[in-house]
């Protein structure tokens, strides 16, 4: 899509929804538009980084981006919180992205010259990025890092795939694996092992062990072979605590029953988040195809329940894609006619206990929505803050998948004054 | 902004020092807190915060997001107090400096303390507040407020 030059005009502008929501944070509105227009450095920011303590898109690759560019892989907020910006932003977004520079030696986010707020600094490196496997391969190669969790992506490759008009139409992960040429859809458990250990030896960096991937339907029955990848990881990774359970989450597909109890007892996995992506049982049949016609709406939400009363109240968060309900030709047609629809449904979820963590969609590049136009920013706001008022009221735990574990849906950082 | 001067930066070493933050909540409820740990860095307070889930680190939170400020009070040993208003500027959770600070509070208090966050606040005032200070000075510049029977002048006063 060619940017429309007169986009600004459109739309509320980030002043205006900052004006509007008074209860929420200026900077975390910011963020939020920030994720949503896509940023960009100037040379100044570029070399603002060092590459020995700094983590840059090329050290680490991911599931999710193409994106090896020497630029930092996030930011650090004033308020302990993090900018999660390492994903493939469309460099021909429908608006003008951010711009990263520096300004008195300080490095500030502008958009069209204006200061909006100042940043800390770039995300950090973890120490095992500089060491490598017994293979001679690098270990960030195996298990990548946020500002203090550790990313296992155990599936590169999502099965929904394999049947045209099953994928997830919003997802790049299974288009950015065949565009690599990679053909290894699972790195073998001891490299794993052999990060892990390394990275654990880093003390005061990590507080939590992210396993995801694509889905794999195979197996006796539906999703049985993803649940063994996801158990044999986690076994292994267990093995190093003392503790019953260990920080950690999984983000997979939504188990069943029998599925969800030998994740329980059979791993020290601490929280489960089965992403349901979009709220509406209509358009979850048409963004999210194979979970709908496999799993189906219903169901979908039926083993998130399940899974609350499998690992605890607090301890499961479903994922969701926020704003992709708007998308054409199929989506709803207008951001209130969405909003009315959603809040209700995040309501029945929510009161189970069940944060959801909700990203801001960005037609990534690659994907089949590729080349569309997000939401407003107020509308994202909007969302979010009605989620939040929910949260406050049903979710006992604001730690499970917050700003320090995740950080990268940034409504769930409205949890750090629960 | 107003400097912290040497002698409360030493004040605020001392062992037997009393500190105490008030912030408010998002309610705008004051919470007050003693923090052993608060001292000076550069023209800064500093303080570690060792659980997340405290009352004063999701009320510092909420300082920061909405640029509100909060009070802290020092008490030292001889009794001389010190009321500072300040805003809290930034809260460090990651990296390299956040992880000395944690193996050093690990060798201070034990290795099973956590650390959350390193929080930073940029003083705006600075007063003593002593008794005996307060008193001299309330008697310098207000001389009205006084009971008579103190001003009286007594048999036993000098001629
Ligand atoms: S299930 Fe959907 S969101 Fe998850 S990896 Fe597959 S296509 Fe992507």
């Amino acid at each position: 899509m060619a940017r429309d030059k007169e986009w600004r005009k459109k739309e509320p502008s980030l002043k205006d929804v900052q004006a509007k929501y008074t209860d929420l944070p200026k900077s975390w509105i910011l963020k939020a538009d920030i994720q949503r227009r896509g940023l960009t450095y100037t040379k100044a920011a570029v070399d603002k980084i060092d590459p020995n303590i700094h983590v840059v898109n090329s050290d680490a690759g991911s599931g999710f981006r193409n994106n090896l560019d020497y630029v930092p892989e996030g930011l650090i907020w004033k308020d302990g919180s993090y900018l999660v910006a390492n994903f493939d932003f469309d460099e021909n977004s429908a608006r003008d992205p951010y711009v990263i520079d520096v300004v008195d030696d300080k490095i500030v986010i502008t958009d069209e010259g204006e200061i909006f707020d100042e940043v800390l600094g770039y995300w950090e490196k973890p120490d095992f990025y500089n060491k490598r496997a017994s293979n001679g391969e690098p270990l960030s190669k195996y298990i990548t890092s946020r500002p203090q969790r550790l990313d296992i992506s155990v599936n590169k490759y999502c099965h929904f795939w394999d049947k045209p008009g099953d994928g997830c139409k919003y997802c790049p992960l299974t288009p950015t694996y065949k565009c690599s040429g990679a053909t290894e859809e699972q790195y073998e458990h001891k490299y794993i092992r052999e990060a892990f250990a390394e990275a654990l030896k880093q003390k005061g960096r990590f507080t939590h062990v992210m396993l995801t991937g694509g889905s794999i339907l195979s197996g006796k029955e539906l999703l049985d072979d993803e649940l063994e990848s996801y158990i044999a990881i986690l076994k292994i990774l267990g093995e190093f605590f003392t503790t019953d359970r260990f920080p950690s989450q999984l983000i997979a597909t939504a188990f069943n029953e029998r599925q969800l109890e030998r994740l329980k007892n059979e791993t020290k996995l601490m929280t489960y988040t089965p992403d349901i992506e979009v709220l509406n049982s209509e358009k979850f049949d048409w963004i999210c195809h194979g979970k709908s016609r496999e799993i189906g709406y219903e169901e979908w939400k039926r083993r998130i329940y399940k899974a609350v009363d499998v690992f605890g109240k607090g301890n499961v968060s479903s994922g969701m894609v926020l704003g992709v309900e708007l998308a054409t030709p199929n989506g709803f047609t207008s951001e209130d006619e969405a909003f009315n629809v959603i809040i209700p449904e995040a309501e029945e979820i929510i009161s189970h206990g069940v944060a959801l963590a909700a990203n801001i969609w960005r037609p990534a590049p690659k994907s089949i929505l590729q080349g569309q136009k997000s939401a407003s920013l107020d509308y994202f706001v909007r969302v979010y803050r009605e989620f939040d008022r929910l949260q406050r009221k049903y979710c006992p735990n604001p730690y499970t998948d917050d700003f320090r574990r995740c950080g990268a849906h940034i409504g769930l950082d409205l949890m750090r004054t629960y | 902004m107003v400097k912290i001067n040497d002698e409360l930066k030493q004040i605020l070493d001392e062992p037997d020092t009393l500190k105490v933050l008030a912030v408010n909540n998002r309610e705008g409820v004051p919470h007050v807190v003693f923090k052993g740990t608060l001292h000076a860095e550069d023209n800064q307070f500093v303080f570690y915060d060792l659980l997340q889930s405290s009352e004063i680190n999701k009320n510092l939170v909420n300082t920061i997001w909405f640029e509100k400020k909060l009070a802290i009070n020092i008490l030292s040993k001889d009794r001389r107090s010190f009321h500072i208003v300040g805003t809290p500027v930034k809260s460090v959770t990651a990296g390299k400096y956040f992880e000395s600070v944690y193996e050093n509070i690990q060798e201070r208090f034990g290795r099973d303390t956590d650390l959350n966050a390193i929080w930073y606040i940029e003083p705006e005032q600075i007063q003593e507040v002593s008794f005996a200070y307060r008193q001299a000075e309330q008697r310098e510049k207000f001389p009205i407020l006084a009971h008579l029977d103190q001003i009286t002048r007594r048999d036993d006063d000098d001629e």
